[in-house]
């Protein structure tokens, strides 16, 4: 996941100033920060305008990106500090705005959706921004180390904190 | 420990039950767009201009910084009431407000003290040198065993112009 500067394209384009790095960023990342924003916001609408904020950001500051030595950490941690600042303007951490879907499959309707969105939110940030990472984008404990600058070790064990916390709030939801 | 793991597993597969959405279409429009506009804007930055600007708006702070406290040095004296300098136009004490000091010693030798040269003081010494040259060219040379500057009358040891 973490690449040397001058293999990756996203950087490479960033060194030529080239506009296509928007694209490529977009393709890599967008999924994944929409993921992370909503996990810090609690909120689909709150999440998708802190994106746009984001994007704009890091073109901003393209010429550090284009030799930093951490592409993805770079990215999050800019994701991590407009959520920030977002939020201290919102004065309330999480708005109540639906951010999951229930899978159309499922026979379980919307109201599971909600109910284990309402179990998310009442997990701290740092453990329920790693569930949904693993959970919702399919990351490893590595992708979510270089990703949020901390050690495989460390995700997993919050990652593990915030299961146990999640199967006490859904206790009566389990069969 | 195994139904610990069981559970946690039960609760992976619930959440799998729910999703997240997936960035729309719409969406992706406004960012790239949004990020193309800012990309386009911040293109005429070359970036030799980023330093240059930042010093020049450092040298600008600086010689506004010094404007304002030159401007300020110059008015706040002429504000301030004239009784704070008193003490510049205080009269010397009398002599003996000095002796009454902690150095009326000093003081007391220094007042004491005549004149340094005066014409009579400086006529006594003349005649007293003359004596000694006088007195030196009647006796004899000193003897060679003797230490030159303990026979040596050419000059008084002590120069005395106040006696």
């Amino acid at each position: 996941m973490n690449r040397h500067s001058a293999d990756d394209p996203i950087q490479a384009a960033l060194q030529r100033d080239d506009p296509a790095a928007v694209r490529l960023l977009w393709d890599r990342y967008a999924g994944d920060l929409l993921a992370f924003l909503q996990a810090l916001l609690c909120s689909r609408h709150d999440a998708e305008d802190v994106l746009q904020t984001v994007f704009v950001r890091i073109v901003r500051k393209r010429r550090y990106l284009a030799d930093a030595r951490s592409l993805d950490g770079y990215v999050f941690q800019i994701a991590r500090n407009e959520a920030a600042s977002f939020t201290r303007l919102r004065r309330c951490p999480c708005s109540g705005d639906p951010w999951l879907e229930a899978v159309e499959t499922d026979a379980r309707p919307q109201e599971w959706a909600e109910e284990l969105q309402a179990a998310l939110t009442r997990l701290p940030q740092e453990q329920r921004e790693i569930v949904v990472l693993k959970a919702y984008r399919g990351k490893t404990f590595q992708e979510i180390g270089e990703m949020l600058d901390m050690s495989p070790n460390t995700a997993a064990s919050r990652y593990r904190y915030g299961i146990e916390k999640l199967r006490a709030l859904l206790k009566d939801a389990m069969p | 420990m195994n139904e610990m793991d069981r559970e946690n597993n039960e609760i992976e597969r619930l959440l799998r039950q729910a999703k997240l959405p997936k960035p729309s279409a719409e969406l992706e429009e406004r960012v790239t767009s949004a990020a193309r506009q800012a990309w386009d804007q911040a293109a005429s930055d070359v970036p030799w201009q980023i330093p240059v600007r930042r010093v020049a708006i450092s040298a600008a702070a600086a010689v506004l910084m010094i404007s304002f406290a030159n401007y300020w040095a110059d008015r706040v004296p002429a504000g301030r009431p004239t009784h704070e300098f008193v003490a510049s136009t205080v009269e010397t004490p009398e002599l003996d407000d000095w002796l009454q000091m902690p150095c009326d010693r000093l003081v007391r030798h220094l007042t004491n003290r005549p004149p340094a040269f005066t014409s009579a003081t400086l006529r006594k010494h003349m005649e007293k040198v003359r004596r000694v040259l006088d007195e030196s060219e009647s006796t004899e040379p000193p003897d060679a065993a003797t230490p030159v500057e303990y026979k040596s009358r050419l000059l008084p040891a002590r120069l005395n112009f106040y006696s």
